[in-house]
């Protein structure tokens, strides 16, 4: 079965702009989109995964990669057929290389209206420093 | 020229508007229609029928914290528009509606001209 995917462009501005940022494409990433950020203390990792429940999420955080697992299955009664079909499903795999500097312990996780939200916050090094030259 | 380049963008939508993927299927009663919606609420989620039209529209509310700075950006999110015309086979009284997990589930009765109907066939004698 073959999907037709919005994202395919966007995808190779992606890989062009940010090589290291997201490795092991699946090649449907209609599946489970996502927008990386940042800001000064945390990373921020949002992907769109519709109808997903969020406990068959599975998010592991190995050293500087984290990635994002799981499968969405099409939902249909028995006895019925499908008239149209545009939704995608399938198992999906998502892999963020993220700066070595990650304080696993307070990573934060939550699903709210099929939005998976990650909150990872940077480790005290990384974060800028004023230095304060002393006049002598 | 000039002029008519102002015009343009006068009336280019501010917003984007984003088209819902959708899953349709039929059952013996119903015809079902399952919309991606990743984002909205039920509050900011419009679902209705106005003559033989079903209009989605729904809008998702800024989810980004100020300061934050884009590294990857594989969707955007804004207001999902989306039209399907009806005809004559719904059953407009049986229409409901649900959300759950970003997903909009609409079950739109039949009308009983769309139902099976089973054939009884007389076997002659």
């Amino acid at each position: 079965m073959t999907w037709k995917d919005p994202f395919n462009v966007l995808e190779e501005v992606v890989e062009n702009l940010f090589p290291t940022i997201l490795t092991e494409q699946e090649i449907r990433t209609t599946l489970a989109p996502v927008v990386v950020s940042e800001d000064k203390d945390n990373y921020y990792v949002r992907v769109l995964l519709p109808g997903v429940e969020p406990d068959k999420i599975n998010v592991v955080l190995q050293d500087r990669q984290l990635s994002i697992e799981g499968e969405r299955k099409p939902e249909i009664e028995e006895k019925a057929t499908f008239l149209r079909r545009e939704r995608p499903y399938g198992k999906f795999k998502r892999v963020i290389n993220l700066s070595k500097h990650i304080d696993s312990e307070k990573v934060e996780a939550s699903y709210k209206n099929g939005i998976l939200f990650l909150t990872l916050p940077k480790k005290e090094e990384l974060k800028p420093r004023q230095i304060k030259i002393k006049a002598e | 020229m000039q002029k008519k380049k102002k015009e343009l963008t006068k009336t280019t939508p501010k917003e984007e508007v984003l088209i819902p993927d959708v899953d349709i299927y039929e059952t013996e009663e119903a015809y079902v229609l399952l919309a991606d919606l990743p984002g909205v609420d039920r509050d900011n989620l419009c679902v209705d029928i106005k003559e033989d039209e079903l209009i989605i529209d729904g809008r998702v509310e800024n989810v980004f914290k100020e300061g934050e700075r884009p590294l990857a950006e594989e969707f955007k999110l804004g207001r999902y528009y989306r039209k399907f015309a009806l005809g004559d086979l719904i059953n407009y009284e049986n229409v409901q509606a649900s959300l759950k997990n970003g997903v909009l589930k609409v079950v739109l009765g039949k009308a009983e001209a769309a139902k099976p109907k089973k054939i009884e066939v007389k076997v002659a004698e």
